[in-house]
């Protein structure tokens, strides 16, 4: 029987598939920015948490942190670059074909 | 006056959700829409005003408006397609013997009496749908 779906699981890019990296990106995915605070909020992550899944983010080249200051109180603005829309898509399809494989690897078990 | 009322709401949302840039909408432009909108609404009270026809056009054209704006998003804001087809049939009351000035103060009613409860519902499933909010709330 084909360890496939495994094998699959465990090459998943982990920048990417980290529960609380693949949301942020996720929520991303649907804008064309957004700000700290949406994403902490949207997470639940504390700041902490979030600024260093961030960091890592844009470390990969997946987001874009921007910077700046709304009158006096200092905003930061992310987005995602292409290559990180690209990336996450990418890994969805994956997520979907092992789920897939799995569910027929699972019914030949079965058999 | 409803204008400032929508920016304060506008400021406390981006205050307490924080705030997102959409991904530029590519089709009709956002502005051409609205014109056409002001344009068809003073119209359709010039008709209603000049002509006096035995319906409400201008309810018919913001009914319409409410219909048209929320269909992408029917599925999970069905309540504006509900609100949008009472007016219509509002607006179509006097044609059965519904006197005008009835008909006129339950559209006016329907109008802010139903967007309000929509407001309400949308306010209440969008703060759900950030679990540190409900978290905080709860």
């Amino acid at each position: 029987m084909s360890n496939q779906p495994f094998e699959q699981l465990a090459a998943l890019d982990r920048l990417v598939h980290e529960p609380a990296r693949l949301a942020i990106l996720t929520a991303l995915s649907a804008v064309k920015s957004a700000d700290f605070l949406f994403l902490q909020r949207l997470t639940g992550l504390s700041k902490g948490n979030l600024s260093g899944h961030l960091s890592k983010l844009e470390e990969g080249g997946l987001v874009v942190i921007a910077k700046g200051f709304e009158g006096k109180i200092p905003k930061t603005t992310i987005s995602m670059t292409p290559d990180g829309r690209k990336q996450l898509e990418h890994h969805w399809n994956d997520l979907e074909r092992i789920r897939k494989e799995a569910t027929k690897w699972k019914e030949k078990k079965e058999e | 006056m409803g204008f400032a009322g929508y920016w304060l709401i506008g400021r406390y949302y981006e205050r307490r959700f924080g705030k997102v840039e959409e991904i530029p909408y590519e089709g009709f432009p956002i502005a051409g829409q609205i014109l056409l909108v002001v344009i068809g609404f003073f119209v359709s009270v010039a008709i209603d005003i000049v002509a006096r026809p035995p319906v409400f056009v201008s309810g018919l054209v913001v009914a319409a408006w409410l219909i048209v704006t929320s269909w992408p998003s029917r599925r999970i804001r069905g309540e504006y397609q509900s609100i949008g087809t009472l007016l219509i049939l509002v607006s179509l009351a006097p044609l059965v013997g519904v006197p005008q000035a009835t008909a006129a103060k339950t559209y006016c009613f329907w109008f802010g009496f139903g967007l309000l409860l929509a407001g309400v519902r949308d306010h209440i499933s969008f703060v759900r749908s950030f679990p540190a909010l409900r978290h905080l709330d709860e």
